[in-house]
């Protein structure tokens, strides 16, 4: 069997990349093993029942908490605001970048809150921009020290799932050049000049993900959930595997049995095996649950 | 060498001309009291990135020539969006709808699905997409009529790849069958692999199919080459990148106790996965075989 390629067998033969498989791929039956790499991405994931209402619409005070609760059980801090001054300082020029597919865009009111706790330490309000599309051309974002990276997650034409990594396309001025092989490359955005070092914070909004797509603009509410809930921390890569893994186990629910996600995520674990950006291994990541369980997936 | 640019540059500005020209005579001018808001947009490959961004691939992995895009307003309801794809081929139609289709439960133009707010089917060699901002009590109905009146502007059928012919019914899942020729869409059903390893491409033509109960399912490739050696040098890819460890049939059963098939025909592979018993791949296979040799 040719060792290079990445093919199922090689997924289900091979007991570390299993761990991946299991999490990107494949349903397997994993047992835990223990790794002498000790060294976890803690990732949290926070949700709460009562954060989208009756109408549909979010309410902006149990947003508020959840992300809080997630930012300082992330951090370890004793309140926000300390949580808030180790991830920037107030000389930091913060780009918020976010993401506004006109489907499902970040919340307007998660960007607000975003914005509110860099005021609240200091960052002056000069210094803030909150883009998606035009980044290249925002003088705050082009001269950035700190980015918050920041979007809803959603199954993606083409590269499978649209991720916290695929968020910065809007970096490259040529976004299409980050399309060949399903987008597997996408972690290489992370090393553009405008990137590089500078995330201070992952936010991946699960409140209403999107598990498949149909039609030119891949949107039907139908393949939307109320999952209420946002994964934060500071690896993306681990934080898109979590993700990735519960859209996984929606798809097999609201299918009543296996669908893989299509095309395949593959830049989620090139991230980790061929670029390094974070880790794809479940062993190695370390996932706090806060709020609600019920039908959490992972 | 002027006038040569001159004459290929007047072809592309005519076929162009003539791909709108066709397009837009499928638009109706009213359709339950909505009507078109501004005018047609017209996309090619060149700039369909700019209105469906990362989707455009999903066309352009087919053969897509030109979409056009109206909008259909009518007071106090809720706008539509009508786009029609025009691709290269009624197959690569055929195709770009069976990638996206999850059953097939309405009879308009050759093949349709609808979803609450989405209407999408296919004829000759058009796509066609009907969206409803948001659903209604009404929009269903609008919806179809909507798509029974594009249709019969779309004035002749064209015909299915022919492959799909050759695909055993016996355990076919409804609306079970993908068609495409870019590898990307090989792992629909079934985590096969990352690379190409059955090296599909745009001259080979590629179905996979679905077959057995939820729970037990099992899937067909089948790959047409230009030639017995370019199907040769597949099965040999394949065969080293997932199939080591078959016996002289072709059979194997992976590591997770589920067997498969590799088989090469004159121009052809056959690949089956996932069976939970051996015999479900020799019927699967051997019904593959009696099509392909009255063919």
């Amino acid at each position: 069997m040719d060792k290079n390629k990445i093919t199922r067998r090689k997924l289900i033969k091979d007991s570390a990349k299993a761990m991946m498989a299991g999490s990107l791929y494949l349903s397997l039956p994993l047992p835990l093993f223990s790794s002498d790499d000790n060294k976890k991405s803690k990732v949290v994931l926070v949700r709460d029942k009562e954060v989208i209402n009756a109408n549909h619409e979010i309410d902006t005070a149990v947003l508020s908490s959840m992300f809080d609760n997630a930012v300082l059980e992330l951090t370890g801090a004793r309140d926000i605001n300390t949580a808030w001054s180790g991830l920037v300082t107030p000389e930091d020029i913060v780009g918020i970048k976010t993401n506004v597919w006109r489907y499902l865009s970040t919340p307007s009111s998660l960007e607000t809150i975003i914005k509110e706790r860099l005021l609240q330490v200091g960052v002056e309000e000069s210094n803030i921009s909150i883009k998606d599309r035009g980044i290249l051309r925002d003088e705050i974002f082009k001269n950035s020290t700190a980015l918050i990276n920041v979007r809803p997650l959603r199954t993606h034409h083409w590269s499978g799932l649209g991720t916290l990594l695929k968020n910065y396309i809007m970096f490259t001025p040529a976004p299409a050049s980050y399309h060949p092989d399903s987008c597997a490359d996408l972690a290489k955005l992370w090393d553009l000049p405008g990137v590089k070092g500078k995330t201070r914070l992952n936010v991946l909004v699960m409140l209403t993900p999107l598990f498949h797509g149909i039609g030119p603009h891949h949107y039907n509410r139908e393949y939307t959930w109320e999952y209420n809930g946002l994964l934060v921390g500071f690896d993306p890569v681990a934080i898109d595997t979590i993700g990735a893994s519960i859209i996984k186990e929606k798809r097999k629910q609201y299918f009543g049995e296996e669908r893989p996600i299509n095309p395949p995520p593959k830049h989620i674990y090139l991230a980790d095996t061929r670029h390094h950006l974070g880790t794809a291994d479940p062993s190695k990541i370390e996932l706090v649950k806060l709020g609600w369980k019920e039908d959490i997936f992972v | 060498m002027k006038t040569f640019c001159f004459i290929i540059s007047l072809h592309v500005i005519l076929s162009c001309t003539m791909a709108q020209q066709a397009l837009q005579n499928f638009f109706p001018d009213d359709v339950n009291g909505y009507v078109p808001k501004g005018t047609i947009r017209y996309y090619t490959p060149e700039n369909l990135f700019d209105y469906i961004n990362g989707g455009a691939e999903l066309f352009i992995s087919y053969g897509f020539d030109t979409v056009a895009s109206l909008a259909y307003v009518e007071e106090n309801k809720p706008q539509l969006l009508a786009e029609i794809f025009r691709m290269n081929s009624a197959a690569d139609a055929y195709g770009v709808y069976s990638i996206q289709r999850e059953k097939e439960n309405v009879t308009i133009g050759q093949g349709g699905q609808y979803i609450p707010g989405s209407l999408m089917f296919w004829k000759d060699n058009y796509f066609v997409s009907l969206i409803a901002e948001r659903e209604t009590a009404e929009s269903k109905e609008i919806l179809l009529n909507f798509g029974k009146k594009v249709s019969e502007n779309i004035p002749k059928e064209g015909n299915p790849p022919a492959l799909v012919e050759l695909i055993p019914e016996q355990n076919l899942v409804d609306a079970g069958i993908k068609y495409f020729h870019h590898p990307v869409w090989q792992n629909t059903y079934y985590f096969i692999a990352h690379e190409n390893i059955f090296l599909i491409n745009d001259d080979t033509p590629s179905l996979l199919a679905r077959y057995g109960k939820a729970g037990n399912r099992y899937f067909l490739l089948l790959v047409e080459y230009g030639s017995p050696g370019k199907a040769n040098d597949a099965y040999i890819s394949a065969k080293e990148a997932f199939f080591n460890g078959m016996d002289e049939e072709g059979f194997l059963q992976l590591e997770d106790e589920k067997w498969a098939l590799l088989d090469q025909g004159e121009n052809y592979l056959i690949a089956i996965f996932n069976a939970d018993q051996k015999d479900k791949i020799v019927d699967l296979h051997e019904s593959m075989l009696k099509n392909i040799q009255s063919r």
